[in-house]
């Protein structure tokens, strides 16, 4: 044994510290080194921040939005270093006397440079960029809130005193934009055209939301389950169209529309396998699955994952 | 000691002395914690050849430079020591709940208990306060109990960890329980607390552990922390369509969904969709993070929706934001004289119910497995991921036939003079007397008598589950105010597969041919073996001395396509440009699914098996949950599902200030690693010398095997090397059907048969990873020098190669 030491049992009136808060389970060394290294960064951050909006009001004569400064940095993502104070700190600096701040009717913040973008420029962009941002809302709460596409004409009747073409312009505008990147659209197969925002509402959701609303169920069922095969691969259970209602398949129709489905020549690669313990039923595309390969498959989610907990 | 995160220092409890003695942490540093204390004190201290249960032995009852610092996930704790349930071999149990940090509050890294107190005691330890108080009026009595008792003396906010009847019997299936129902189980750790006398170590702390980075990048750091992390085993994705999520997985622990309630909350709580950061939603106030805690339902994961209508809340452990944890609400076991009341996870819960016949009524699933974790979490009974209840199960039923009763050399006569050939193992050898207590008659045939503890059974009554704990531990089973017990039953099934098969070589048998067995090598059980990536699995499961409780390769299992996680997984551990030390720069491939057909193995996939195994040891030392670490895998879409795998090293630098970077954290693991390595080499090499002292032992050969029946196929003339009673008898010659079909071929048609060849590259192309000699397994001169483990070379020579 190396520096052992008998332990020292204080009387318990000698256990707590005078002032030391009960709850406090861990201390933070602020030290001046810390401090330092946190300066060092927000200094590194602030020039980071300036080249960035000095670059989008020279080279596309845009505004920045704070929002998107979050993508300069894990520090600023994740809060160690604030944005909003590094902005305010960076209007008090000579070196940063061009990087200016407007803020829109709704309370978007967008950070731009005089040296590129007069002010009274700014305010007018700044009200067209807040105009994206409604449109974009509308299709976010539509994504997100009531797991629906957005159809056009929606978002023309956003602005029913104004030429649709405005809102067609503000539309293709977006389309460039890395804010509204999650912003997508999809026709269905009349043309019609429908918008989503990918970040609540993802591509392939989409794309099932449209067949659901063909009606084309065997079209649901045979692409979905090519889908599974193709992408992962893995079968798919037949119980996630009974139980998931973005397919749009009827319960009571589900056994019926898996019949015609396995019946119909243009869906030949749809292949039927039933689990020999569990009596579930699994769908498979032959195009990207081999059989023994999908057996395989289905039994490991049938009853080789739950005997490997 | 100037570094954060530590206390400073470590306590050791001399219960033959008495003596309560003080360590300097900085004395371990290089073993951060945890089991890195653990491997450090057994080899400095425990000498070659010490039983598991003996005054000689040590236990460790470890936590790491993380713990109590509250960053998500760092409840853990784990106690080393050598294991009784495996010929002594070294191994450690990890527990959650609260006491790991609370021991850090009171301001100690660990605490080493040595000797033999000579009554019952438990340690108290209020701050720097230790005393060792008498434990006579709690042994004999249960967990709950235990710690009730304790409470009232120490405090409500104590946190207590202690052993119940399991434990006091010295039976080898026995664990360390705390927070009611967190097990720390590991090979019998209940026993060796047991054989001590020590009953319970109650832990109530005042102080902080101090951080050595500032409150700004800490809690960035652990913010960034929760937007990498997913559900329970870090499952990235959840598991149906949801809006938000580009992806799915019906395997995923990611529950949550509309429409899924914690059913027996008052009033319900509806779990709802939990996003990930990158999708807030106007509910999650303010963030999403609020809603992590409902991401995993595993009453409903584990259970449908009998799960999620009983389930009262999902829990877990201090500091971590992910529960896994079922809290259920089960009115029914009230009849039997248990609490409603009960909380466990995965197979915490099945540990008596999987030998009970489900009757697959309304809730019956459930009440079984719940009457199970009543029972197990206050006898402190454990399992060793269901290898036991296999074993107990092919027991009961198996009917022993000519060919395997003569391949087995068995006699023509069982213990009551009746033919072998045609009954169970149970019917076979144990006494009538036990039999007829346990089935209502002498030779244990069936139908067996109705009330009986295998009728209820075969029943699935759930109070025969109460009367099998207390056979199964010799423990009185009262019938007819007629106290009973049955020895040779307790000795048989309570002790573990590895001694049941030493007694019973049919056992081993099983254990070693039979694909139903689930047994790995050792007759310790498979834990995520060769379902889990193949060869990844397997050479994890082949390192360990018990089930590996690794779950580093389990946790990106679950996700994204597996082509997507091929590719993640080869940007960290098979490219030119890999950040790991553990690389194979040609690009191998890593990951696989069994449907897609498993493959010869790759110098990836052995650089991936090294680097998770490191990272078990690291996650085991610092502590951070297996179950969520590493974050090697995230939610996050914008970064392609990226995690971080500089994270520990990133996690471990803030608190502590001793600055490391990933492959110089990983090297810390890889020394924990190897000095587990050498310490498991120094107790067998001492075992096989007392047989014959001319020789040594060969790790690759006597520790690194792979049971038979994940080569073999039915009617196999040939089959492994032997490894004990029962083993290495071809399929041929046994007539066992229980194996691979014989038109199974390795690597094609989606089967998981591995080949003998391939493996035997995989362990070459495994030990080159951790710098570990070929043809011994055993780390090499340069590997010990380069991880500052020379000493070893020292102490074992003739076991080192240049």
């Amino acid at each position: 044994m190396q520096n052992e030491e008998p332990v020292v049992q204080p009387a318990p009136e000698q256990q707590a510290e005078p002032g030391k808060d009960a709850e406090a389970r861990v201390t933070f060394a602020e030290t001046e080194a810390n401090a330092a290294k946190l300066r060092a960064k927000t200094e590194e951050i602030k020039v980071r921040i300036a080249q960035t909006v000095r670059a989008d009001s020279e080279e596309r004569a845009a505004l920045t939005p704070q929002d998107d400064l979050f993508e300069l940095d894990d520090d600023l993502r994740y809060g160690r270093i604030d944005t909003a104070a590094v902005l305010k700190e960076m209007t008090a600096e000579e070196r940063f006397e061009d990087i200016t701040v407007v803020t829109s009717p709704t309370g978007i913040v967008f950070v731009y440079s005089f040296r590129h973008i007069a002010s009274d420029i700014a305010a007018a962009k700044s009200v067209i960029e807040e105009a994206k941002c409604l449109l974009a809302g509308v299709i976010r709460t539509d994504s997100l809130e009531k797991e629906q596409l957005t159809p056009l004409a929606d978002l023309h009747a956003m602005a029913a005193e104004a030429d649709s073409g405005v809102v067609d312009t503000l539309l293709k505008s977006m389309q460039t934009e890395e804010r509204y990147a999650d912003i997508k659209t999809v026709n269905d197969a009349t043309g019609a055209l429908y918008y989503h925002s990918d970040k609540y509402l993802v591509d392939g959701y989409a794309a099932t939301l449209l067949m659901a609303m063909s009606g084309n169920h065997c079209a649901t069922i045979a692409e979905t389950v090519r889908k599974e095969s193709r992408i992962y691969p893995r079968t798919t259970n037949l119980a996630v169209f009974r139980d998931q209602k973005v397919y749009g398949v009827p319960a009571d129709e589900l056994d019926a529309v898996l019949l015609e489905t396995l019946r119909r020549s243009e869906y030949c690669d749809i292949k039927k396998i039933v689990h020999p313990q569990t009596g579930a039923v699994h769908l498979y595309s032959e195009r990207y699955l081999k059989q023994d390969a999908a057996w395989a498959m289905m039994d490991w989610d049938e009853v080789g994952r739950a005997n490997n907990p | 000691m100037s570094y954060g995160g530590w206390t400073g220092k470590i306590l050791r409890v001399d219960l033959s002395t008495g003596a309560i003695t003080t360590v300097d942490t900085i004395n371990y540093k290089d073993y951060l914690g945890g089991t890195g204390f653990g491997w450090k004190v057994l080899w400095d201290e425990v000498p070659a050849g010490t039983k598991a249960l003996s005054k000689e032995n040590k236990i460790i009852f470890g936590v790491g430079p993380i713990s109590g610092s509250g960053a998500p996930s760092s409840g853990r704790m784990v106690i080393t020591s050598l294991m009784p349930i495996n010929k002594d071999l070294p191994g450690a149990g990890h527990g959650g709940g609260a006491w790991g940090p609370e021991l850090k509050y009171a301001g100690w890294d660990s605490i080493i208990v040595q000797g033999q107190a000579a009554n019952p005691v438990w340690i108290k330890i209020v701050d720097d306060q230790v005393t060792i108080e008498d434990a006579s009026a709690l042994w004999g009595s249960g967990t709950y109990h235990t710690t009730a008792e304790i409470c009232t003396i120490m405090g409500s906010d104590a946190q207590v960890a202690c052993i119940g009847q399991a434990g006091e019997k010295l039976v080898s299936l026995s664990c360390v329980i705390n927070s009611r129902h967190h097990s720390a189980g590991g090979g019998g750790l209940g026993a060796v607390m047991g054989y001590k006398n020590l009953k319970a170590i109650g832990v109530r702390g005042t102080g902080a552990v101090k951080i050595a980075a500032d409150a700004a990048t800490w809690k960035a750091l652990n913010y960034k922390w929760l937007s990498l992390m997913g559900a329970n085993n870090n499952h990235v994705v959840p598991m149906t369509t949801q809006p938000w999520a580009e992806f799915s997985d019906s395997g995923s622990r990611w529950t949550a969904n509309k429409g899924l309630y914690w059913g027996a909350a008052s009033p319900p709580v509806e779990t709802g969709y939990c996003t990930d950061f990158e999708h807030p939603l106007p509910k999650d106030c303010p963030v999403p993070q609020n809603k992590m805690g409902r991401r995993t339902h595993k009453g409903f994961k584990d259970y449908g929706m009998s799960g999620a209508n009983h389930t009262v809340k999902m829990n877990g452990c201090l500091h971590c934001p992910i529960r896994c944890h079922i809290s259920t609400d089960v009115p029914q076991l009230e009849q039997y004289g248990v609490s409603r009341y009960n909380e466990n996870t995965c197979t915490g819960n099945s540990i008596l119910s999987s030998i009970m016949t489900d009757p697959r009524t309304t809730d019956s699933t459930l009440i079984l497995s719940q009457m199970s974790t009543n029972l197990t979490s206050d006898y402190g009974f454990w399992h060793d991921y269901s290898q036991w209840s296999n074993c107990f199960n092919w027991a009961r039923t198996h009917v022993m036939t000519t060919l395997e009763c003569s391949a087995l050399g068995l006699p023509a006569t069982n213990i009551n003079g009746l033919p072998f050939v045609g009954r169970t193992p149970f019917q076979n050898r144990l006494p009538a007397a036990e039999l007829t207590i346990l089935t209502g008659n002498s030779t244990g045939s069936t139908p067996y008598t109705t009330g009986t503890p295998f009728a209820k059974s075969v029943a699935g009554d759930p109070s025969g589950e109460q009367d099998l704990i207390k056979l199964i531990l010799g423990l009185n089973y009262i019938t007819s105010n007629n106290p009973t017990t049955t020895p040779v039953f307790s000795d048989a099934v309570a002790n573990g597969p590895d001694h049941w098969a030493t007694i019973w070589p049919e056992i081993g048998y099983f254990n070693n041919h039979s694909n139903a067995s689930s047994c790995f090598k050792m007759n310790h059980a498979k834990h995520h073996g060769v379902e889990s990536f193949g060869q990844v699995g397997c050479l994890i499961n082949m390192t360990y001395n018990r089930d590996p409780m690794n779950h580093t390769h389990q946790n990106v299992t679950v996700g994204p396509p597996p082509a997507t996680i091929n590719t993640l997984m080869k940007e960290l551990f098979s490219s030119p440009t890999a950040p790991s030390m553990f690389n194979d720069p040609a690009g191998s491939d890593i990951c696989f699914l069994p449907a897609t057909n498993y493959h010869p193995v790759t110098n990836g996939m052995a650089a991936f098996a090294a680097a998770c195994m490191v990272e078990l040891e690291l996650k085991n030392a610092m502590i951070t949950c297996d179950w969520m670490m590493p974050l090697w895998l995230s939610p996050l879409k914008s970064k392609g599902y990226r995690g971080d795998i500089a994270f520990h090293a990133d996690l471990y630098s803030a608190v502590t200030g001793d600055t490391v970077d990933t492959k110089g954290l990983q090297k810390i693991g890889l020394r924990l690693l190897t000095l587990f390595r050498a310490l498991t080499a120094r107790q067998m090499d001492w075992a096989i010398k007392q047989v014959d002292a001319s020789k040594k032992v060969n790790m690759r050969t006597d520790h690194d095997y792979m049971n038979d029946w994940m080569f073999d196929k039915v009617g196999d003339l040939t089959t492994g090397p032997a490894h004990g009673p029962g083993t290495g008898i071809p399929n041929s010659a046994s007539g066992n059907t229980a194996a691979y079909a014989t038109t199974a071929v390795p690597f094609t048609g989606g089967t998981q048969l591995m080949d003998r060849a391939d493996m035997e590259t995989a362990r070459n192309l495994l030990y080159a990873q951790l710098g570990w000699d070929t043809a011994t397994g055993m780390p090499t001169s340069a590997t010990l020098s380069s991880l500052g483990l020379g000493y070893i070379q020292t102490a074992l020579p003739a076991l080192i190669v240049g």
